[in-house]
C-alpha cells in the first residue's frame, strides 16, 4: 500500500466517509465536517506512528493539514528528508 | 409557572371547540396540575394549566380585566410584580386580586401596551386577547426561560407552551423538517424561532407576535442587555456591585407562597445561589443534586462539601447509566427536540425527586457562564483571534493556561493542539469565528441527513441581520451566540424548563436577571483579563464558600452518552439497530447512519470521538421523536410510547366564556 493509500484508508475508516466527487483529495476536511478537534489530534498521532515521523511545532505552524493532498505532500516531504 | 394553549380557528365546529382545547391542555397538564381553565369566544379558544405558586387562591386563569375586554393566559413569574402593582395602582389601574402577578401582567399590558414587557423582571410566556378588537398578542421573556410555539394549520393558527399540545388539534400532523434538523445538528439547537418539526415555529426570545385583522407582526422588544459601558469604579466597588446585584436577584426569586429549593451542582454558580438563598430564605434551604455512579461525571464530593459548609438540607439523587437509558424516551418526549447530550435525562429525574419531596420551585445557577464569560470557549476565541500576532512562546503559555491537562500529556500533545489552533486562527464562517471549532462536530452530525444542506446557512443569515452584531468583538459575538442558541435552545429549555416542568417544578435563574446580565457585562469590560474565568465573581464570594469551590477548574456538567446505550441495550435501541426501523426516518442518509451505529456499537468507548458520540445521541433522539410524534402508531413499542390524554372533567363556571377544568 502506498503512503497515499495508507493515509486515505485511515481517513476514510476513521471519519466514516469516502473520497468522491463531493469530498476530493483537495477538500478542506474541517470545512467538510469530516475532521474535528479530537480527530485532528488523533490523525497527527497516526502520522507520527505510521510513518515514524516527528511532527515539530514548526511543521505545524507552517503547514496546513486539512486535505488529503496537503497531508500526503507533507508526509512525503518528511520521509524523503529523513 | 404554568402552561398555555389555544387556537384561532374557522375550521373547528363551535360545539367541538371546548373538547379540542381541553385535549390540548391535557397534553401539557404536567406543566400545571393544580387547576386548568379556558376561554372561548368567536373563533378563539385559549386556556391554561396552572402550577399555583403566587396567589394560589385568586390567581386562576384565564383571567380578565374587570371590563371583560382583555383576557390573559400566562406562563411564568414576574419577580418585580409587587413594585409594578404599586406603580399601576398609582396610575389608577383596578385590581381584583391581592397579589396575583398574572393580574399585574394584564394591567401592565392595558396600561403600557407592548412596552410593558421591557418592565418585567421575570420568566414568562403570555397570550392576551382583546375581545373588542379580536387582536391576539403572544410574547416571551428576554432569555428564553419560558417556551411558546405556534403553527399554521390551513387557515387556523395554533399556539402552546409545548408542541405536544398540537397533537390534539383535529388533523394536525407532525413531520420532521430536514433543513431544520440540519441546523439543529450543526448549531446544537434549533435557531431561536425554529423547531425540528415542519411548520412549527417558536416565538423568539424578547419578542412580541401580534395577530390583528388577518395581519401578523413579529418584533423584538429588547436586546440581550450586555451592550453597556464599562464599570466605572475600583475593583472593590465592582465586587460589591456584583454581590449586591446578585443578592437582590435571589431575594426577588424567593418571592413565592411556597418553599423554594436550590439545584446544587457543586460548581461555583449554584454554590453562590445556595449561599445567597441560605442567607435570605426564612427557613433552612433544601438543596438537590445528581450523583453519577460513573465517577467521570460525578461531582457529589463537591456538592456535599458546599452543602455542609452552608448548612443546607442536602439531598442527592443517585443516577446510573441504566437510569438514563430507562428514562430516555420519556425525557425526549418532554424535550421535544433532538439533542446532542443525554444530560437532560438526569435533570428530568432530579425534578421528579424534587417534586416528590414537596418542592414546587427551585433556583439554579444557569446563565452565569454566559454572563460572566465562564466557558473556555470565550478564552479560546480571544486566543485564536490574537493567534497570528502572538510570539510562539506566548501561544504555548496561553494554550497551557487554557488546557491545564496538557501538562499530563507531554510536548507532543501540546504540539498537536498548537496545530489545531493554527487551523482555526482564520475565520471560515463569516461572523461565527468563535464557534468554528465547535461547529465542526455539527458538520459531522449533519451528514446524518440525505439532503446535504449547509447546516450554518440560516445561522449566517440570522447573525448577518442581527442589529449591532457585525460591530461586536469576537468574544461578544460568542456571548451573543451562546445566549441565542445553547442557553435558550438547550440549557434553559431541554435540560432546564422542560425537564423541570415534566414533573411540575418551576426553575428560577438568578443569573438571568437583566440587572445581573448588565452588571456582569459592565465588570467584564473593565476587569476581565481574558485569562481568568469569572474572576470578579469568584472574588465576590470567595470568603463565603469552601476554598475548593472558587479555586478548582470548571467542570462541565455531563452525563454518560453512547456508552450507556451500548452497555444496557434498551429495547428501543432497535430503532437504530434495525434497518427496517431506521428506514422509517425518511430524511436520513441511511448508509451513513448505519455506518455510524455499527461503529459505535462495535468500538471500545475510548475509540468513540466526541462528535461520533454526539451524532449518535442526535440520531437516537431523532428516532425516538419520530416514533413518538411523527409515526405515532400508538403501539408503545420500544418503550418509547407517550403518555395518553388525561381524563378531564369540565365544569361550566361562567356561561359567557370561562370554564374551569378539574381532574376526575
Amino acid at each position: 500500500m502506498t503512503t497515499t493509500d495508507s493515509i486515505r484508508k485511515y481517513l476514510e475508516d476513521r471519519f466514516l466517509f469516502e473520497f468522491d466527487d463531493t469530498i476530493t483529495p483537495d477538500t478542506d476536511l474541517f470545512k467538510a465536517g469530516v475532521i474535528d478537534s479530537f480527530g485532528y489530534v488523533r490523525m497527527m498521532k497516526f502520522l507520527e506512528s505510521e510513518f515514524s515521523l516527528k511532527i515539530t511545532s514548526e511543521d505545524i505552524l507552517t503547514n496546513v493539514f486539512v486535505s488529503l493532498n496537503a497531508i500526503d505532500g507533507f508526509v512525503q516531504k518528511k520521509i524523503s528528508a529523513s | 409557572m404554568c402552561g398555555l394553549a389555544g387556537f384561532l380557528s374557522t375550521s373547528v365546529h363551535p360545539d367541538a371547540t371546548a373538547g379540542v382545547i381541553t385535549s390540548m391542555l391535557s397534553n401539557i397538564r404536567h406543566r400545571g396540575p393544580d387547576e386548568a381553565g379556558y376561554y372561548l369566544d368567536d373563533g378563539i379558544a385559549m386556556g391554561a394549566v396552572r402550577l399555583a405558586i403566587v396567589d394560589p387562591a385568586d390567581g386562576s386563569q384565564p383571567m380578565s380585566d374587570p371590563s371583560g375586554r382583555y383576557w390573559i393566559c400566562f406562563n411564568g413569574e414576574i419577580y418585580n410584580h409587587i413594585e409594578l402593582r404599586a406603580e399601576l395602582a398609582r396610575l389608577g389601574r383596578p385590581f381584583r386580586t391581592d397579589h396575583s402577578d398574572t393580574e399585574v401582567v394584564l394591567q401592565a399590558w392595558i396600561q403600557w401596551g407592548s412596552d410593558c414587557f421591557t418592565r418585567f423582571n421575570g420568566a414568562f410566556a403570555v397570550a392576551i386577547r382583546d375581545a373588542l378588537t379580536g387582536d391576539l398578542v403572544l410574547a416571551r421573556d428576554r432569555y428564553g426561560k419560558r417556551p411558546l410555539f405556534y403553527a399554521d394549520h390551513g387557515d387556523d393558527f395554533l399556539f402552546a407552551s409545548e408542541m405536544k399540545a398540537f397533537r390534539a388539534f383535529p388533523g394536525f400532523r407532525f413531520a420532521l423538517d430536514p433543513s431544520e434538523l440540519a441546523t439543529t445538528f450543526g448549531v446544537w439547537t434549533p435557531l431561536p424561532d425554529r423547531t425540528p418539526f415542519h411548520g412549527i415555529r417558536q416565538l423568539p426570545t424578547a419578542s412580541v407576535l401580534t395577530l390583528s385583522g388577518g395581519r401578523r407582526s413579529l418584533r423584538a422588544y429588547e436586546d440581550l442587555g450586555f451592550d453597556v459601558p464599562a464599570f466605572d469604579g475600583t475593583e472593590a466597588e465592582a465586587i460589591d456591585f456584583v454581590r449586591d446585584t446578585l443578592r437582590t436577584s435571589v431575594e426577588m426569586r424567593l418571592r413565592t407562597d411556597v418553599e423554594v429549593g436550590v439545584y446544587l451542582s457543586g460548581g461555583l454558580d449554584s454554590s453562590i445561589v445556595t449561599r445567597l438563598a441560605t442567607r435570605l430564605s426564612p427557613h433552612q434551604v433544601r438543596t438537590f443534586s445528581v450523583a453519577f455512579q460513573d465517577r467521570t461525571f460525578d461531582e457529589s464530593d463537591s456538592q456535599s462539601l458546599v452543602a455542609e459548609h452552608l448548612g443546607t438540607l442536602h439531598c442527592t439523587v443517585p443516577i446510573t447509566s441504566a437510569d438514563i437509558t430507562d428514562n430516555f424516551p420519556a425525557a425526549v418526549y418532554h424535550a421535544e427536540v433532538p439533542t446532542f447530550r443525554t444530560s437532560f435525562v438526569p435533570m428530568f429525574l432530579l425534578s421528579r425527586h424534587v417534586r416528590d419531596a414537596g418542592i414546587k420551585t427551585i433556583l439554579s445557577g444557569e446563565g452565569a457562564d454566559e454572563a460572566f464569560l465562564g466557558y473556555s470557549l470565550f478564552r479560546e476565541t480571544l486566543l485564536r483571534e490574537q493567534w497570528n500576532e502572538l510570539p510562539d512562546d506566548e501561544r504555548r503559555t496561553r494554550l497551557a493556561n487554557l488546557h491545564p491537562e496538557l501538562a499530563h500529556f507531554g510536548p507532543a500533545h501540546q504540539a498537536h493542539l498548537l496545530g489545531l489552533y493554527q487551523q482555526f486562527s482564520e475565520e471560515r464562517l463569516p461572523g461565527l469565528f468563535s464557534h468554528e471549532m465547535r461547529y465542526q462536530n455539527g458538520r459531522f452530525a449533519a451528514r446524518l441527513l440525505a439532503d446535504r444542506r449547509d447546516p450554518f446557512a440560516d445561522l449566517l443569515d440570522l447573525v448577518a441581520a442581527a442589529p449591532g452584531y457585525a460591530g461586536m468583538s469576537a468574544v461578544h459575538k460568542a456571548q451573543w451566540l451562546e445566549y441565542k442558541t445553547l442557553l435558550a435552545g438547550f440549557l434553559l429549555s431541554t435540560q432546564g424548563e422542560r425537564a423541570a416542568l415534566a414533573h411540575s417544578v418551576e426553575n428560577r435563574c438568578p443569573f438571568l436577571d437583566p440587572a445581573v446580565v448588565r452588571a456582569a457585562a459592565s465588570v467584564n469590560l473593565r476587569y476581565d483579563d481574558g485569562q481568568t474565568e469569572k474572576a470578579i465573581l469568584k472574588k465576590a464570594f470567595r470568603a463565603e464558600l469552601p476554598e475548593w469551590t472558587t479555586s478548582r477548574p470548571k467542570q462541565p456538567y455531563r452525563a454518560p452518552g453512547s456508552a450507556a446505550f451500548k452497555d444496557s441495550r434498551p429495547e428501543y435501541l432497535e430503532l437504530l439497530l434495525s434497518d427496517r426501523e431506521l428506514a422509517k426516518i425518511d430524511c436520513l442518509d441511511h448508509t451513513f447512519a448505519r455506518r455510524l451505529v455499527d461503529k459505535i456499537m462495535s468500538s471500545p468507548v475510548e475509540e468513540i470521538s466526541t462528535k461520533e458520540d454526539q451524532t449518535f445521541v442526535y440520531l437516537l433522539t431523532t428516532a425516538v421523536l419520530n416514533q413518538q410524534f411523527v409515526l405515532d402508531d400508538g403501539s408503545g413499542r420500544h418503550g418509547a410510547s407517550v403518555p395518553g390524554d388525561l381524563d378531564l372533567r369540565v365544569t361550566v363556571d361562567n356561561r359567557r366564556a370561562v370554564q374551569k377544568v378539574g381532574e376526575r
